[in-house]
């Protein structure tokens, strides 16, 4: 068995990070004192995730304000809108409008990413996957749905390819926060292709806020090398009902909840995959970005996955 | 509860009273005396003469409440509005204020809901009870001061639930193999003890202070689709055998998820958003009036209660004209085929606004209004 770990979404900000935020909003705070902050948290965020021994590491995103605004923001064809409900969270993220034909024309997230914190060769690197960022657009332009999506495609696998990332992660909750007709889901397979024609690291899709069962058994010919899972809302027939020959992200830590899940209690959660499933290797994972929670809530959830890799270690 | 045509009524929070503040200006105490003058506020030369520029201790801030609330109070009576209250000039939030008066929740953490927006999230780790009710006092004083009829909001048993992690209620074993439906079973059984425990006790406290009609917020109901039978539950669970017009508000929210659930609600009036997402063109026809579409779904499923559709977007500056507020309303009626089941109202609290921009959008609102009666003369 080979088990590791790797975070899924944004950390959140620390209160510290979160009034400055607040205060550079109102002009009290410098662009760059900001950015000195974040840059001081993204070294915390890297930190923990070494001390607890994750595979690949993430920046922590904590300068996104939400998953698709630097896409929003950068691509061209596209423009800010107002706020949406984030799925089914008391969390809100700003609308892409599509007003033109979305293509990149020039670096997306070279601005955003503090690459030179993470070690050679671990780099994660976390969008959102084509098919649910134009899903959770605004079009008011393509005639097409999957025009949209393959232009979105398009334009994401030129700026994965441009990035030194080692892992890819494509967070796809729309795929299965309801379940969809076999076309959609097939647009959304073909759009994934786009970018693994074009990217040779290992490439996930993270599906959180709804079950797997959702978008089985299609999801076993997605052209990636893990699939993440959202145990928090999948029941574990879910993961028995398919021979599963991919490595599996078993998102088994609650990022919406504060009750704390043991190292014995995710060791076990693994060991019961192992058991009573084809999987061969897993990546244990918060169920999606921790950014739900409180910031030390949040950091005692990854020392709980790091305590739980050292007790599998044992076994 | 009979009301006139197009009764006017204001959803809920103002921004503060200008010398409700930490650090006070010369500028703040200027700006206090007229609006006093403007608003009609009794007697204000005393708190004129308690304000000193500088920092005012919490203290201090605590004796200028009832000040405050005089302001919201004659704020909106002065507007013109038929239904009013303090704008919630006491409260620190819709969320925070009533947990802090609630056993077995511990606060834990500042959360962002989008951008730098934040809010201080709490967990149940417990049974809630209710230390005491904690709109009495804001209530009587509301009460003893105001000329016109008052609606007390309250904040809800499933956004309560909805915005607080669960530490109690998910550490229960129970022998349930879908995670989706444990979850649920544990939020019904979190919105029932809320509902029971803590709503239902200020409502009755409220009532025997005189209460005629109370809001309950629900901001939350329609966060997970399949927990919107739980919301209505919890309703009626908290107002049951209860005398006193009871209205729900949701804004922000996909409206569509309510239905069949809503039929059941034991509610006096619906209060929702329509005018953020509508056009600021004239009309009663369907391509300039896009915001109230959704009230084609009260009509088709035939819902009894009445609806407040918000004809003032809280969300801008733009202070919409009488003409349109009465264009907004007009077109609310036709889609329910009775007039007499509209509510004019706005969006939602218009603390997001200035007092200058607020005041102008509530006398639009009650202008609007007079002009919608006239067509029904």
């Amino acid at each position: 068995m080979k088990v590791s770990g790797y975070l899924v979404g944004p950390q959140p900000r620390s209160e510290v990070l979160m009034k400055a935020y607040r205060d550079h909003k109102k002009g009290k705070l410098t662009k760059q004192a900001l950015e000195g902050l974040v840059r001081k948290e993204a070294e915390e965020v890297v930190k923990i995730q070494l001390e607890n021994e994750l595979t690949v590491i993430t920046d922590g995103m904590l300068n996104w304000h939400d998953l698709l605004r630097p896409f929003a923001e950068r691509l061209n064809g596209i423009e800010v809108g107002g706020l949406a409900r984030w799925f089914d969270n008391n969390a809100f993220y700003k609308q892409p409008v599509i007003v033109g034909r979305v293509e990149r024309m020039k670096p997306i997230l070279e601005q955003m990413l503090f690459y030179d914190l993470i070690p050679p060769k671990r780099l994660k690197v976390i969008v959102p996957d084509p098919y649910t960022f134009s899903k959770l657009s605004v079009n008011k332009i393509y005639r097409k749905f999957e025009d949209l999506v393959y232009d979105v495609a398009e334009a994401m696998a030129e700026e994965i390819r441009t990035l030194s990332a080692t892992h890819v992660q494509l967070t796809a909750p729309s795929l299965v926060y309801e379940k969809l007709p076999k076309k959609e889901i097939e647009l959304a397979m073909e759009a994934i292709d786009i970018i693994r024609r074009r990217y040779d690291g290992v490439l996930c899709i993270h599906t959180c806020f709804g079950r797997i069962g959702n978008v089985m058994p299609e999801l076993l010919d997605f052209p990636v090398d893990v699939i993440g899972v959202d145990m928090t809302v999948t029941p574990f027939k879910d993961l028995k009902e398919y021979a599963l020959t991919k490595i599996l992200g078993i998102g088994c830590v609650d990022a919406r909840n504060t009750i704390i899940e043991t190292p014995d209690e995710i060791a076990s959660a693994v060991m019961k995959v192992l058991s009573e499933t084809s999987v061969k290797q897993i990546y244990i994972s918060p169920s999606s970005g921790l950014e739900f929670l409180p910031h030390n809530v949040a950091n005692v959830k990854i020392r709980s996955i790091g305590n739980a890799l050292k007790l599998l270690k044992e076994v | 509860m009979t009301e006139r045509l197009f009764s006017t009524q204001e959803v809920g929070s103002l921004s503060k009273a200008p010398f409700l503040r930490k650090s006070l200006s010369e500028e703040h105490i200027r700006t206090s005396r007229d609006w006093a003058i403007r608003i009609g506020v009794e007697g204000f030369e005393d708190l004129i003469s308690q304000l000193k520029p500088g920092i005012q201790s919490d203290e201090k801030l605590k004796s200028l409440e009832d000040w405050a609330a005089l302001y919201g109070i004659r704020f909106h009576e002065s507007a013109g509005l038929d239904i009013v209250y303090d704008g919630e000039q006491r409260r620190v939030e819709m969320y925070e204020y009533p947990l802090m008066h609630v056993k077995g929740f511990k606060f834990v953490g500042y959360i962002k809901v989008w951008d730098s927006e934040i809010f201080k999230k709490a967990a149940v780790f417990d049974k809630p009870s209710l230390i005491k009710p904690y709109h009495i006092e804001e209530f009587e004083f509301a009460k003893k001061k105001a000329r016109r009829a008052l609606k007390v909001p309250i904040t809800g048993p499933y956004t309560l639930a909805d915005w607080s992690f669960d530490e109690y209620y998910a550490k229960r074993k129970l022998d349930v193999d879908e995670p989706l439906e444990r979850r649920r079973i544990n939020k019904r059984d979190m919105v029932l003890d809320l509902a029971k425990e803590i709503i239902r006790p200020n409502l009755e406290a409220l009532i025997r202070a005189g209460a005629k009609r109370i809001q309950i917020d629900e901001p939350a109901a329609t966060t997970k689709p399949n927990e919107v039978d739980i919301f209505v539950e919890g309703f009626n669970e908290a107002v049951k055998g209860l005398d006193c017009a009871f209205s729900v508000h949701i804004c922000y929210s996909d409206y569509r998820l309510l239905f069949p659930y809503i039929l059941d609600l034991k509610a006096e009036h619906i209060s929702i958003e329509c005018a953020n997402r509508d056009t600021k063109m004239y009309g009663r026809d369907e391509g300039s009036r896009p915001g109230y579409s959704m009230l084609k779904l009260f009509k088709e499923y035939g819902t009894k209660i009445k609806v407040a559709p918000g004809v003032i977007d809280v969300h801008t500056d733009f202070i919409e004209s009488p003409e349109l507020v009465r264009d907004r309303l007009l077109y609310a009626a036709k889609l329910l085929d009775d007039p007499a089941k509209i509510i004019a109202s706005n969006d939602c609290g218009l603390r997001t606004r200035t007092w200058e921009v607020a005041y102008e959008k509530e006398r639009a609102l009650v202008a609007g209004a007079e002009l919608a009666r006239k067509e029904f003369e």
